[in-house]
């Protein structure tokens, strides 16, 4: 009995991959969903072929709040290499959004999903939740959070990805 | 009779089916984060009242902060 206990759980560690997502490519459900705000109304599928860096956040988030300059300053650096930044803001009153955005502008395209389609799509798990998407649709990295001790090893990953 | 019982206990139950707690997704804590949803509201007014306790009645914790009322810290 034991021994069977034992093999199940280490069939379990082995099956179980805590970055799964990190390996796998971005669905056509995904690819088609909608993202609008007060000029565009589009889908994540306009960016295919490009490096894409999603990036869920909202106003009552203060790592977001924490984010936002450098992600500025990453879509600058690497916006010729064909990087971009595709802002999903998930707060359900517009107006909060706007006051966040007054406070710390984004020098990115930013979307407005009030009713929550984009991160349930994703299964997002924390805020912000950043995933990186390369040019052939495959997610690269699935990030929770933000600190100011992850900027190095984010730029990183960016450089690696547009750089290839 | 009983299988009108069992019907109302039935249909009774069902309705309370309804109340089961919705999960609150990462990307719907905006009312949860709000300053005024926090068990502190006012860092500074809940440290003049413990100070008050402390004070004038010997007591200290209880709020979240450390030391269990034993008086030793």
């Amino acid at each position: 009995m034991f021994k069977k206990l034992l093999a199940v759980c280490v069939f379990g560690l082995v099956i179980w991959q805590p970055s799964a997502m990190a390996a796998q490519s971005i669905s056509d459900a995904q690819w088609q969903l909608p993202l609008k705000n007060d000029q565009v109304s589009t889908t994540l599928s306009s960016y295919k072929g490009q490096v894409i860096w999603v990036d869920f956040w909202a106003s009552w988030c203060p790592p977001c709040k924490a984010s936002f300059p450098w992600l500025n300053q990453m879509q600058q650096k690497y916006a010729n290499q064909g990087f971009h930044i595709v802002g999903i803001n998930v707060d359900e009153e517009r107006a909060d959004a706007i006051s966040f955005l007054q406070q710390v502008p984004a020098r990115f395209d930013v979307y407005f999903d009030p009713d929550g389609h984009a991160p349930s799509q994703f299964q997002i798990q924390g805020m912000p939740t950043a995933i990186l998407i390369d040019r052939e649709g495959s997610v690269k990295m699935f990030h929770i959070g933000f600190e100011e001790h992850q900027k190095a090893e984010l730029e990183n990953l960016i450089r690696q990805t547009v750089l290839r | 009779m009983k299988a009108l019982l069992i019907m109302m206990g039935v249909i009774t139950l069902s309705a309370c089916s309804n109340l089961t707690p919705k999960e609150v997704k990462p990307w719907e804590r905006g009312t949860l984060a709000r300053d005024n949803m926090k068990l502190v509201p006012d860092e500074v007014h809940t440290g003049l009242d413990e100070h008050i306790y402390f004070s004038k009645e010997a007591a200290s914790g209880g709020s979240g902060v450390g030391g269990g009322g034993c008086g030793c810290n």
